[in-house]
């Protein structure tokens, strides 16, 4: 096989694993967003934990993209392509076996990149609605007011309020 | 399923269950200070092949180990209070601190024998005698009135505390019925709430066990057994005093058989107003008639065998009641002396009057004397025996308030913490909350826009 195409494959063999990781960590994500609530510490610790994972595997995944940009340039320059839109037309313009190879492995990230977008979809919807809950209970809570009183060490009303403490971001 | 009736179908039951929820917690934020609420939780679960999320039946955080725990103090609390305030204002009459009352009114008589001892023949210290004689008269009548105000004030309390309990029974009874028929969730829980404020109130008058039924209904039992309420039924209670010797409160169930509830079954509020009028302040009464009947008897044995200034004998000093009922009230000088001087017997020897002032010395004494009252003890000694023993009543029921005081403050707090509402504790979750799905929000936001560039990318 050629060693441009054997390298690209490689590189999307990374993607396929980080892909097929984030899947689960999504599907971590929606067990605890799924019914939330405020006031149930141990969802929150495990929404929080899903959180952290996603953002780095978004983060690792957004740094490999790059690399697998940079091997299937290579592999376009070695079979005289000077320009091609997307890596599927990159693969047709290969011949076998190198286009099997890469086809596979493109429809696999293709595959798990749109199962991804559809639970990231769903959560969406979960963790706004959390928001909606979490400021209608604010509301109730805090009676409608939007300001939060807060008192000095001389129990004074604070005339620095810190802000956004409660700032929803729905 | 499609994926968008997918979504639809998730969003739908999403947005059912946050009414649920916010419903639940807006019961819990507007009930943080009811009596009786207990927090609710709103058990949630997954919809049946995962479509969303589904909210089952309220259930309210309640402890029923502890809330019988606040019915008993609360009922010990009642029982010690009702009785630390009869005995507060019983104690004035016995307190001889502000320069007033009996003690103080004997030793002045006594004062004024003595002076009449120094100086038999002056009419002056005679008349002042009399005058001292009156003002002791006064003060045994108004000790007597005082501490016959506490028991009439203990039984008027009494009688207005079981016609509350009685309104509180029938809410009991009615709330039962309602809980019995009402569908699980949010209105019985509500209906149970409002039972256990109802039970608390009612436990802190009488005392009950909190005796729960199959049927979701309670039956509140009083000390002696007997129901206070029998699941939808309530009793009625009145409190009747027995005709004057005895004079005794009874508490008794309206319209049954042998309706008593026997003495020291009866606890809160109501067992305390009892226990006060029979135990402290009857018994009190007639001690205190014993010691007036007693003392003016003794002091008229003593008079008649002495001689006046003019050498008459045979008189009573005191006009003595046929019996020592009620005698603290009718003390009063015998038509003998009263007027006049010159009647006290102040002499034993015929011969040596006007100077002789034995028969004045021995009248001295009477007062100090063993032996005067029935049980041996002096006069003086029964009242300061009598005063103090109020006096440590009145330590022993205020060091029980204080106690159940503070073991309802302890035991409440407990329940608060268990299954109350706190309104810092929910802001504190809000902003967890809060904090929580805004991370979700914006990494889900990257990961749609990761997602976009990748398949740009694949094509």
């Amino acid at each position: 096989m050629n060693p441009a195409v054997a390298e690209l494959c490689e590189r999307l063999d990374v993607h396929v694993e980080l892909l097929d990781r984030l899947v689960e960590a999504t599907q971590q994500q929606k067990k605890a967003l799924l019914g939330y609530r405020p006031g149930t510490a141990e969802r929150d610790e495990r929404l929080s934990a899903a959180n952290a994972r996603l953002t780095e595997l978004v983060t690792a995944v957004d740094r490999h993209g790059p690399r697998t940009r940079d091997a299937a340039d290579v592999v376009a320059r070695s079979y005289g392509q000077a320009d091609y839109a997307t890596l599927s037309a990159l693969a047709a313009t290969l011949p076998e076996p190198e286009r099997e190879a890469l086809r596979e492995r493109l429809s696999c990230v293709r595959s798990l990149t749109e199962a991804l977008a559809e639970l990231s979809q769903i959560n969406h919807l979960h963790a706004r609605r959390g928001l909606q809950l979490v400021s209608a209970w604010r509301s109730i809570v805090t009676r409608g007011e939007t300001t939060p009183t807060t008192y000095n060490a001389k129990g004074r009303p604070r005339s620095d309020t810190p802000t956004g403490s409660l700032t929803l971001n729905i | 399923m499609t994926t968008l009736q997918h979504i639809l179908s998730i969003t739908n039951s999403g947005l059912q269950t946050s009414q649920a929820v916010v419903a639940s917690a807006s019961r819990n934020i507007a009930n943080a200070n009811t009596p009786g609420y207990a927090h609710e939780t709103l058990p949630l679960s997954s919809q049946l092949g995962g479509l969303g999320v589904v909210a089952g039946t309220a259930i309210a955080s309640r402890n029923a180990l502890l809330e019988q725990g606040i019915a008993a103090t609360s009922a010990r609390l009642g029982f010690y209070q009702s009785q630390t305030n009869q005995l507060d204002s019983m104690e004035l009459a016995f307190n001889d601190l502000d320069g007033t009352g009996l003690g103080i009114s004997m030793r002045d008589f006594e004062s004024a024998v003595s002076a009449v001892a120094a100086n038999p023949a002056s009419i002056t210290d005679r008349g002042q005698m009399l005058e001292s004689a009156r003002s002791l008269a006064a003060t045994f009548a108004s000790t007597r009135e005082s501490v016959a105000r506490a028991a009439n004030d203990a039984n008027e309390q009494a009688v207005s505390i079981a016609q509350e309990i009685n309104s509180l029974a029938q809410q009991v009874a009615q709330l039962n019925s309602r809980i019995r028929s009402a569908r699980p969730g949010e209105e019985r829980n509500s209906l149970i709430s409002q039972r256990a404020a109802v039970i608390d109130s009612i436990g802190g008058r009488i005392g009950v066990d909190v005796v729960p039924r199959s049927d979701g209904t309670v039956s509140l039992i009083s000390s002696s057994g007997r129901p206070i309420v029998d699941s939808t039924f309530p009793a009625t209670l009145a409190v009747n005093v027995s005709p004057p010797p005895a004079s005794e409160a009874r508490v008794e169930f309206v319209g049954e058989g042998d309706t008593r509830l026997p003495a020291g079954s009866v606890g809160g509020e109501l067992g305390g107003l009892v226990e006060f009028h029979n135990d402290i302040a009857q018994p009190a009464l007639e001690r205190i008639d014993e010691l007036a009947y007693s003392f003016m008897d003794a002091f008229n044995e003593a008079h008649r065998s002495g001689f006046t200034l003019n050498g008459a004998t045979g008189y009573d000093f005191f006009d003595l009641p046929s019996g020592a009922q009620g005698a603290a009230s009718k003390v009063a000088l015998s038509r003998d002396v009263d007027g006049h001087p010159e009647n006290i017997a102040a002499a034993a020897d015929l011969a040596a009057i006007p100077g002789d002032n034995t028969n004045a010395l021995v009248l001295q004494g009477i007062l100090s004397q063993d032996g005067v009252m029935a049980d041996g003890s002096s006069v003086v000694n029964a009242w300061e025996t009598l005063g103090s023993s109020v006096s440590h009543t009145l330590l022993r029921t205020q060091a029980g308030v204080d106690l159940e005081q503070a073991s309802l403050d302890q035991l409440e707090n407990l329940l608060a913490s268990e299954t109350g509402v706190n309104i810092d504790e929910e802001l504190i979750r809000v902003t967890q909350a809060n904090t929580a799905l805004s991370a979700a929000n914006t990494v889900l936001q990257e990961l749609q826009t990761m997602t976009d560039t990748i398949l740009g990318m694949v094509g």
